[in-house]
């Protein structure tokens, strides 16, 4: 997709990984626009693919998708024929030449470090740019993109912005980047559009009977794709566990986001059936507006193997549920120990359905961390408060006295 | 009656003669085969082995990768299969192993998914059965998508070691459901040999220390299977009782995927596991185990795990699971309610601390193995299953 370009020249080049409804486009959504209403800021968008989220991103600003950009024959064929050097080679020079007017954009800020490939279809740099490198990963992410595209984020970029405390030091320990260099900012979300827009109670009451979830019984929820990262496989051990304890009411576990066409979900549904535990335990396909879910959620936990800080626990938050998490990941920041909800080591998976239980077990607790986990998220975690504390940055980075 | 022999053939194809329990179990099984006297009985090799001779002691056996390679009948094949005459050379080197004179009445029993290659020099009249072993996706890598296709279109029956096996057939790669059959598997004691012992030296190269208990973890490692060995680790962690013990990970080469590591260094596990991946059957590594425990959800008979059984190694499993079996009322080991990992560790627990009742419910697990997987009960209900497809054949 290709858009009519502004007549001022682009201050900055947003790059993305691509427009779907998951945390880091989310938050650049969301950041990019609170500059388009709040500041002067010049910008344009390339997203390296495409997603659900593109019509949104091209009413900020201008967007290329590189996905977009039209196959040549000539890197067609040579796909055909097994020339995968020569035909990466036909469509990066086309991507390129998509990319012609931006190529002396003086700031560049990639959303997470996949999406650094797009530093170098901008060709040589000049000698004013500045990139920027919002890191939205941790060690898996890293190791998943491979040794080449790793070394390319780290000899590029002149900034990096982490998204939690966790990706800082990984960023200083593991990968020896300049302490100075790295700056934290916790994700943030759109409190207003999420209030706006509450699940009614028959959406809540639709969500439970959808997964044939009796009235009274507790809801355990969990949100993600059923990747081995975001750990669905813990979230079925603690499901298993907590059956086996004595439980004031029935308690069900609902999975949102099990993409019903990935082999992870299909293996996972094998597990549930083999474990017994497909009356209690649900796996829902991704939805555009999962609020009547977070809302339907008594405790939220975060089962993921590392995640540096996945604005789901920020929206669920927000509906004043609390969050269980493993102390590795960045949420562990948020929840502190009993503040806004409790981190345990990681897979410990007794010691989290110790808490879990805990807290279905006493409704005040529930109530007061939840009611804490809101307020902070209002208060900390909202784009009002954070995208103007990393504009400052972007400012103080692409113009330096 | 079929070729003008007084008896049928059941030709039993396999990968090697390798000294493992797993082909002393084959063995066993062909000998009882040829015990029963109603077919002559011709074994199939891939490759030879340390085994070799005593089956040849048992039944007719053909070792292909000792057939000459310079024999007129070889240099035949191979020029007019450069020639693209594939399924001529096919024919020829069936006739070469001993598979072309097959007919309507005989039988081909494939051992393992991985000698498919058989399939390509049999005549079409002739049935095949083929064994299915343990694994969630029996029919997945290392086979290629043609190799699946000529297993699906040419196996007459498949007999699967678990009930996974059965759901992938069935699910997955479209087997009619009768064509597929669970059948129990035959397992044998180790024999002292067979492997060099090298318990202690073993020991010292994992970094285990003399006084540490090792349990045993066999499986697939694959980020398919989620299995909960490394949760299990941390509750074992948790037990009071539980600084000597140390958990060994066995899995299949290059199937350690990325949660295993990231697991283990982020809960601080480097100290308490170790994971080995490995080229071929697992036996050596029983010879450092002291308890093994079954910590998957699914593979309703793994192997590793009856041989352990049959090596006199006590087990901790989950209830339901076939495996209990073994174990009986916490006789050959301790059975725990289903995947409860606080339970699952407290098991481990009490056997780390009592080696005489690891041995008294070692000896109670391997007499029930040898009971439950005699190769004298496999090979009447293999036999079996071949006077069924033989019948079913299409006149």
């Amino acid at each position: 997709m290709m858009r009519r370009r502004v007549e001022r020249s682009p201050d900055v080049l947003f790059a993305g990984h691509d427009a779907t409804r998951t945390g880091a486009p989310l938050m650049l959504l969301y950041f990019l626009r609170w500059l388009r209403d709040n500041t002067d800021l010049a910008f344009e968008i390339v997203l390296v693919d495409g997603g659900p989220l593109v019509d949104d991103f091209a009413e900020v600003a201008p967007v290329t998708v590189l996905a977009d950009v039209e196959e040549a024959m000539t890197s067609r064929w040579l796909d055909r024929l097994r020339l995968r050097k020569a035909a990466t080679a036909v469509r990066t020079r086309r991507q390129r030449a998509a990319l012609e007017a931006l190529r002396r954009v003086p700031t560049v800020y990639c959303n997470s470090s996949s999406c650094i490939s797009v530093v170098p279809l901008l060709g040589p740099a000049p000698p004013d740019r500045v990139v920027i490198t919002h890191v939205h990963e941790m060690e898996a992410g890293f190791r998943s993109m491979g040794p080449a595209v790793v070394e390319l984020v780290f000899s590029v970029t002149d900034w990096f912005v982490a998204a939690s405390e966790r990706v800082r030091t990984l960023l200083i320990e593991r990968y020896d980047a300049d302490p100075d260099h790295v700056v934290r900012h916790y994700e943030f979300i759109d409190v207003a559009a999420m209030a706006g827009e509450p699940p009614s109670v028959a959406d809540i009451a639709a969500a439970r009977e959808a997964c044939g979830i009796p009235e009274g019984a507790a809801v355990v929820g969990a949100v993600g794709v059923t990747q081995w990262r975001k750990g669905p496989d813990l979230f079925l051990l603690l499901a298993h566990l907590m059956g086996r304890r004595e439980q004031g009411r029935e308690v069900h576990f609902v999975w949102l986001g099990a993409d019903p066409d990935a082999d992870e979900t299909r293996s996972l549904l094998s597990d549930i059936a083999r474990t017994g535990l497909g009356e209690r335990v649900h796996l829902v396909a991704p939805e555009r507006a999962p609020a009547r879910w977070f809302a339907l959620f008594d405790v939220f936990v975060l089962t993921s193997r590392e995640d540096p800080f996945p604005l789901v626990c920020l929206e669920s938050s927000l509906m004043g549920t609390p969050i269980v998490c493993f102390d590795n990941t960045g949420m562990a920041e948020f929840v502190g120990d009993g503040d806004c909800g409790y981190m345990v080591d990681y897979i410990d998976v007794e010691a989290m359905a110790d808490r879990v239980t805990s807290l279905l077990d006493d409704h005040d607790l529930r109530r007061e961390v939840g009611e804490r986990a809101a307020r902070r998220v209002r208060d900390e975690f909202d784009v009002s408060a954070g995208a103007p504390a990393l504009y400052r940055d972007l400012e103080r980075w692409r113009m330096p006295r | 009656m079929s070729g003008g022999r007084a008896s049928p053939r059941l030709v039993v194809v396999a990968r090697d003669a390798s000294p493992t329990q797993e082909n002393r179990a084959l063995l066993a099984v062909v000998r009882s085969l040829v015990a029963i006297g109603d077919a002559e009985v011709t074994v199939v090799l891939q490759k030879g082995g340390a085994l070799v001779d005593e089956m040849a002691s048992i039944t007719a056996t053909v070792v292909a990768a000792d057939l000459s390679r310079w024999a007129p009948a070889a240099v035949f094949e191979r020029l007019i299969g450069r020639m693209g005459f594939r399924a001529l050379a096919g024919r020829v080197r069936g006739h070469r192993l001993g598979l072309g004179r097959l007919g309507r009445g005989d039988a081909v029993y494939l051992h393992t998914v991985m000698v498919v290659q058989a399939l390509r020099y049999l005549p079409r009249a002739v049935p095949v059965l083929c064994r299915v072993p343990e694994s969630v996706y029996p029919l997945r890598q290392p086979l290629s998508s043609t190799d699946v296709r000529l297993l699906v279109d040419r196996v007459t029956r498949f007999l699967t070691v678990t009930s996974a096996g059965v759901d992938d057939l069935v699910a997955v790669h479209g087997v009619a459901p009768e064509r597929v059959v669970r059948m129990r598997e035959a397992v044998v004691a180790p024999v002292a040999g067979d492997r060099p012992a090298e318990g202690p030296a073993l020991r010292t190269r994992l970094g285990f220390g003399d006084e540490a208990v090792v349990v045993g973890i066999f499986g697939d490692a694959a980020v398919e299977i989620h299995p909960p060995c490394l949760p299990l680790a941390v509750a074992i962690r948790r037990h009071p009782d539980s600084d000597a013990v140390v958990l060994l990970l066995v899995v299949p080469e290059h199937t350690a995927g990325p949660w295993a590591r990231h697991d283990i260094e982020y809960a601080g596990l480097a100290d308490r596991v170790a994971i080995v991946e490995l080229v071929g059957s697992p036996p050596a590594y029983l010879d450092v185990c002291d308890v093994v425990v079954h910590a998957w959800w699914g593979a309703d008979q793994p192997l590793a795990y009856l041989e352990a059984a049959a090596a006199g190694i006590p087990l901790v499993c989950s209830e339901g699971h076939e495996l209990a079996e073994l174990v009986g009322d916490d006789e050959g080991g301790y059975v725990c309610p289903r995947l409860d990992l606080p339970a699952m560790a407290a098991g481990v627990v009490a056997l780390a601390a009592q080696p005489v009742e690891r041995r008294e419910k070692g000896a109670v697990a391997a007499a029930r193995a040898a009971a439950r997987y005699a190769p004298t009960d496999a090979a009447g209900r293999l036999w079996q299953q071949v006077l069924e497809v033989r019948v079913c054949m299409p006149s």
